[in-house]
């Protein structure tokens, strides 16, 4: 077929699993390193792919990234913990509200980073792999090893949480309203 | 009343339920207002989580980072076992160098040349004259309108019967983007492709195809817009797209350009040339395409049923409120020619309103009104009702068509997409089409849906606010009731003497083997009263040849909406480069720069925000306004 592929299909594969999943992976990995050693992370993990058979990883090819990427980003991490002694370095913490947001989103964005941040790292994990990666119940368990109604407990007592503190925050601003009205 | 405590409350919300599973929450589900309460404020709660963490980092790997792994990929190990590569994927040509050795040439068009089968592009090197002075060439471009006007003309083609034989490979490659002619990885390995929040497989640009190897380019047209409201959405609320949300001809179709009325043919053909905004020495090349307007006043009756998803999911005003504000301002337009149903699946289950003349207002508004999201699905099969009941009431020469809005909720009471993709197609091969409303983000399968509304013969349109709505269910509501052709596809033969390589820009998900362009029983995309289609090609010219130079030959193929055999067009139309296409141009770059495309050159926000803030033309209804404003955002400008 014309023109859908890149012209060489020996390279293809990884540069086309390259093109699909980068963005995602770059936000999973900013999570536990921060955005810059993001980067370094996501390169070194399609590096890593390049060394690997297409037939190997065909069928699983994104729970192997991400367990890949998760690997190299924790043992960045450790290492920077070492240097910086023990200082925390956690994407999900620094991030701070974009520019363009409404206030009210603002509002909602340090709110949601701030419950992000309270997490324990466990379930901050699987929380990036689920919303920033993009996988799904099962390919989170391959990822982590925990089982899938695991993960799924994970993800509700989150959800959850985040829930409550939104739908108190507006229901504070209902009574405010109603209060100045 | 399901606990709170309980995680299928999220497993629902995020679609991590089998279908048996889903059957039998939702019906747990109805008995408790508090518990679709929590269902809906669980979505919001996703939905607020993605959106934190799509916050950073940028979506792309820098130069050096990627430039390191594509070196490395350039010595990857060779799969084993798997497939030889396609004989097609042998003929792609290299990617060849960007830029052209004779340096910054502008180029003029100056003289129309007429080809026996097809459209030539004509455009002439005449030195240091960019075409945007209107002064280069007045007498030839007026004398070249008039003659295509005068020749503008369609053939009727040899039957081929266009039956049977289709569904076959795009039922199989279902939930995958059904293309000929991908690498065997992408059709068998990513079975566990994340679910992301627009459910996009994102298909890599088309590359750069150097013209003595390979000069033509066969694809279907696309009159899907979704694609520019969704990036708007996820811009305005203060996220990046993904580069698989980004679909540049959805964007680029957003807008509607100023093509002539066609005179007596269903649809007219328009083309014209203009230097590429990132890459001064290349040149744009616009097809574009106008379908015949219908006054609504002398339209088709139309019998047009609402299937309307009525899931947890679909609670809060961005979703079930626009829905019906949506419906309203459509149902405002009906009369006495027309016939309204609705049947919604899950929740208020069933069909919900029987065959309603379009007069009778109060009583469409007033079932639109009784909608509510939540609830269980009966097991009724929404879909087959849908079309079942546009059958029973069909039209014969009118507009018979399910409107089905959802946010990505496919539980329609089919179960296999397979079966879903097969059902749409049979039913718009006999004569009713399927438009795709989008509403909401979160668990919208967009591409999903764009495929769906693909096979069904009718368009995609993502709706994120009244004004969108406004757009597809009023403004352009003649084109979204009304196909005046369908099937229409396009090949584009480039002349290698005056072309070195050329590219299409987006439309990876419709580009078509050569050989289909002939084959009547391969689908492709259709074309409403009044739309607009455009399609832009980069291309580096060759050499500097004295005069004119024959650039390219264009040839149209498409049905009419009733009819199995296809008919040829062609057309030769020149105008030199317009507000138009200059302002179309700077949509596409912008969808290069949201895709981090390897194309853009030096392009910049700011550079997309100076060409199209000077392409906005008379702009009535502020749609470019809006989008001078919406890449300021995206570039983080003046602010």
């Amino acid at each position: 077929m014309l023109m859908m592929v890149l012209a060489n299909p020996e390279k293809g594969w990884v540069l086309s699993a390259l093109e699909r999943h980068e963005a995602s992976l770059l936000r999973f990995a900013a999570t536990i390193v921060g955005p810059d050693d993001a980067r370094d992370v996501v390169q070194d993990t399609f590096l890593e792919l390049c060394r690997v058979k297409q037939a190997d990883v065909e069928g699983h090819l994104v729970p192997w990234l991400f367990t890949v990427c998760r690997n190299k980003a924790l043992t960045l991490r450790r290492g920077t913990k070492r240097r910086a002694n023990e200082e925390e370095v956690m994407g999900i913490a620094s991030v701070e509200a974009g520019p363009h947001g409404e206030l009210e989103r603002k509002e909602d964005g340090e709110t949601v980073a701030a419950l992000l941040a309270q997490l324990p790292e466990r379930s901050r994990e699987v929380v990036a792999l689920k919303f920033a990666g993009g996988l799904s119940y099962k390919e989170i368990a391959e990822v982590t090893g925990l089982t899938v109604s695991h993960v799924g407990v994970i993800l509700h007592e989150a959800l959850s949480k985040v829930r409550e503190r939104v739908t108190k925050r507006e229901r504070a601003q209902v009574l405010n309203a109603g209060r100045r009205s | 009343m399901i606990p709170q405590s309980d995680p299928r409350l999220t497993a629902y919300t995020l679609g991590e339920m089998t279908d048996d599973e889903r059957r039998a929450f939702e019906a747990e589900l109805t008995a408790s207002d508090e518990s679709q309460r929590l269902v809906s404020e669980l979505a919001g709660a996703a939905d607020l989580v993605r959106a934190e963490l799509a916050k950073e980092p940028p979506p792309k790997l820098e130069a050096p980072h990627r430039e390191k792994v594509e070196r490395a990929a350039a010595v990857a190990p060779r799969a084993e076992g798997a497939a030889p590569p396609d004989l097609r994927a042998e003929r792609l040509a290299p990617v060849v160098p960007l830029r052209p050795s004779f340096g910054r040439r502008a180029l003029t068009i100056a003289a129309p040349l007429a080809v026996a089968a097809g459209v030539a592009f004509v455009i002439a090197n005449s030195s240091m004259k960019s075409d945007s002075a209107p002064a280069s060439a007045p007498e030839d471009k007026g004398a070249s309108r008039a003659s295509a006007m005068a020749t503008s003309r369609h053939f009727g083609m040899a039957a081929a019967t266009a039956t049977a034989a289709v569904d076959q490979p795009m039922a199989s490659a279902w939930a995958k983007t059904p293309m000929p002619g991908r690498m065997k990885q992408d059709a068998d390995g990513d079975d566990g492709l994340p679910p992301t929040h627009t459910g996009s497989v994102g298909l890599p640009e088309n590359p750069f195809v150097e013209a003595t190897k390979d000069p033509q380019s066969t694809f279907s047209i696309d009159v899907d817009t979704a694609s520019y409201s969704l990036v708007r959405r996820l811009i305005e609320s203060g996220g990046k797209p993904d580069a698989s949300a980004v679909r540049i001809e959805e964007m680029v179709n957003y807008f509607t350009y100023s093509y002539p009325e066609p005179n007596d043919s269903a649809f007219g053909v328009y083309t014209d040339t203009t230097a590429a905004p990132w890459a001064p020495e290349h040149r744009i090349v616009r097809i574009g395409l106008k379908g015949r307007t219908i006054d609504m006043a002398k339209r088709p009756a139309s019998n047009l049923v609402f299937l309307i998803d009525a899931s947890g999911s679909m609670g809060g005003p961005d979703r079930m409120d626009l829905l019906k504000k949506g419906f309203e301002l459509l149902v405002e337009q009906l009369d006495a020619r027309d016939t309204v149903s609705i049947v919604a699946y899950a929740g208020a289950s069933g069909l919900v309103l029987p065959p309603t003349k379009g007069t009778e207002k109060k009583t469409i508004l007033a079932a639109l009104d009784g909608l509510n999201a939540g609830g269980s699905t009966n097991g009724g099969s929404g879909i087959q009702l849908a079309y079942k009941t546009a059958k029973e009431n069909f039209v014969d020469g009118g507009s018979n068509r399910v409107i089905l809005a959802t946010d990505g909720d496919f539980n329609v009471g089919i179960t296999s997409h397979a079966d879903l993709v097969k059902l749409v197609e049979d039913q718009a091969k006999s004569g009713t089409f399927l438009t795709v409303l989008g509403f909401g983000l979160g668990n919208l399968k967009d591409h999903t849906m764009e495929q769906l509304a693909d096979k069904g013969n009718g368009n995609y349109a993502y709706v994120d606010n009244v004004r969108e709505a406004r757009k597809v269910l009023v403004d352009q509501a003649a084109g979204t009731l009304n196909t005046i052709a369908k099937d229409v596809k396009i090949q584009v033969t480039f002349d290698p003497k005056s072309v070195q390589s050329f590219r299409l820009i987006g439309y990876e998900n419709r580009v078509l083997a050569h050989k289909d362009f002939e084959d009547d029983t391969k689908d492709a995309g259709e074309i409403g009263a009044g739309h607009t289609v455009t399609a832009l090609y980069e291309i580096v010219p060759k050499g500097a040849g004295a005069g004119p130079t024959h650039v390219a030959d264009v040839a149209l193929r498409y049905k009419m909406p009733d009819g199995a055999t296809s008919r040829l067009v062609e057309t030769k139309v020149f105008s030199s480069a317009s507000t138009d296409l200059r302002f179309a141009a700077s949509v596409a770059g912008f969808g290069m720069l949201l895709r981090g495309s390897p194309h853009k050159g030096d392009l910049t926000f700011s550079k997309v925000v100076d060409i199209a803030n000077g392409a906005t033309g008379d702009d009535a209804d502020g749609h470019r306004r809006e989008f001078v404003g919406l890449v300021m955002k995206a570039g983080g400008i003046g602010k």
